[in-house]
């Protein structure tokens, strides 16, 4: 192979290795796709083992006429999101989905539309014990879903409650690091593209 | 041709080639370390020293140790010289790399646990070692892990802890005026140090104990 043989040569790997690079920033869902359950309302419309287990572990939360959940079930996980308008507090409480036992949970500030920190738990683990993350995301407004993407496989939840929605991962997951990375798209109403972000989180506070 | 040559004779003098090198190496070098978080140009990942023994006392050093050496939310990495090398960072953002661990990776590291929740053994963890550990304060306040259980706020001596749904300081010294002498990895603000505090009467707190101590 010649000089110029091997220098072109160099520059469609190098082309090849970037339109790799590229195909996996873009938003269109991969593999398989499934579209989570959602409940949401107020909480004396929720009966569940996992909110008795949830409010359990929130002692200090006091549950009000006001008290409002969201309730997901997805693949990867479940999971109780729990707001009060009395209170600055957003309460989640994670679980995996064939189980109603409480396998993780967080507590983060939110006021007035803001969430100080994703709040990421990685202390769930799916059926072959690999580490799980879950973490929350503030939807944009006019999104109607949010799709998280791994390999293989996009998870997509759909928007309710007024509430931040918890997304999980399984590939995402630097357990050693305590971190996490979600590959997060939010969607408005006709399917449209409004964020897509690579949300990094870590376990902290 | 000939021109142009004699021209740029005198700058391909070994002696300008070298000094150009030279500046060109050194602003790279200063751009490097501009760039660099503290976090980069410090810390580890390490495996911890497995120990068989923890005593009370020596977690109290290894506790002060972390002292003056700032606060970072979701940090664990910090050295010993009483400065904080990583100030005035963005509140609450784990991805700027500044020096100081938070309140839970503090109890981690003082609590010399494991990253495997089952595991109740002692592990020491340098103190340039970036861990946070798989706890927030939340997880600690529930007695989440094995080494981690839920204790009386009344009977909490040195080295237990009081936790809250977003904060965990361990106590330094117990003072008999209601008010302990906690140390703790406040916030970016007040950084990692010995404060006053009522958590014991705070009914937002309760008490946590590491369990298996030698002493």
């Amino acid at each position: 192979m010649d000089g110029l043989t091997a220098l072109r040569a160099l520059t469609v790997a190098a082309a090849g290795v970037l339109l790799a690079a590229g195909c996996r920033d873009h938003a269109t869902p991969t593999g398989r796709v499934f579209v989570g359950h959602v409940r949401a309302g107020p909480v004396e419309r929720f009966h569940s083992p996992r909110l008795r287990a949830c409010l359990r572990r929130f002692g200090e939360l006091h549950v009000t006429g006001r008290t409002r959940v969201v309730e997901r079930v997805g693949l990867l996980g479940a999971s109780l999101t729990i707001s009060d308008p009395a209170s600055p507090w957003l309460y989640g409480c994670d679980f995996t989905p064939q189980r109603q036992s409480l396998c993780g949970a967080a507590v983060g500030e939110w006021r007035a539309g803001r969430l100080n920190d994703p709040r990421l738990d990685i202390l769930c683990a799916d059926a072959a014990r690999r580490a799980l993350g879950a973490a929350w995301v503030v939807p944009q407004p006019g999104a109607r879903s949010i799709a998280v993407r791994e390999l293989g496989l996009t998870e997509v939840y759909p928007i309710a409650g007024g509430l931040p929605v918890r997304i999980w991962t399984r590939d995402g997951v630097r357990y050693e690091r305590s971190s996490a990375t979600f590959d997060v798209t939010q969607r408005g109403a006709d399917g449209r593209t409004l964020t897509h972000e690579r949300l990094e989180a870590a376990v902290a506070g | 041709m000939s021109l142009l040559r004699r021209l740029l004779r005198p700058l391909l003098r070994p002696r300008v080639v070298f000094l150009a090198a030279f500046l060109v190496a050194l602003s790279l070098a200063a751009a490097k370390a501009a760039l660099a978080t503290f976090v980069s140009a410090n810390c580890n990942y390490n495996a911890p020293t497995p120990s068989p023994n923890m005593y009370r006392d020596g977690s109290v050093t290894v506790a002060l140790v972390a002292r003056y050496e700032g606060y970072h939310w979701g940090g664990g990495c910090w050295n010993d010289n009483d400065v904080d090398e990583g100030p005035n960072e963005p509140l609450q953002t784990s991805s700027t790399g500044g020096e100081g661990g938070d309140c839970s990776s503090l109890t981690f590291k003082v609590w010399r646990e494991s990253l495997n929740t089952g595991d109740g053994g002692h592990y020491q963890w340098g103190r340039l070692r970036n861990v946070h550990g798989p706890y927030a304060a939340a997880d600690f306040k529930a007695g989440v892990g094995v080494p981690n259980a839920t204790y009386s706020k009344a009977d909490a001596i040195v080295m237990d802890a009081f936790a809250s749904s977003s904060h965990i300081g361990m106590v330094y010294q117990r003072s008999t005026s209601g008010a302990d002498q906690i140390v703790e990895a406040k916030c970016e603000a007040c950084g990692t140090n010995i404060f006053t505090r009522t958590y014991r009467s705070d009914s937002s707190y309760g008490g946590v104990r590491r369990m298996g101590w030698t002493g």
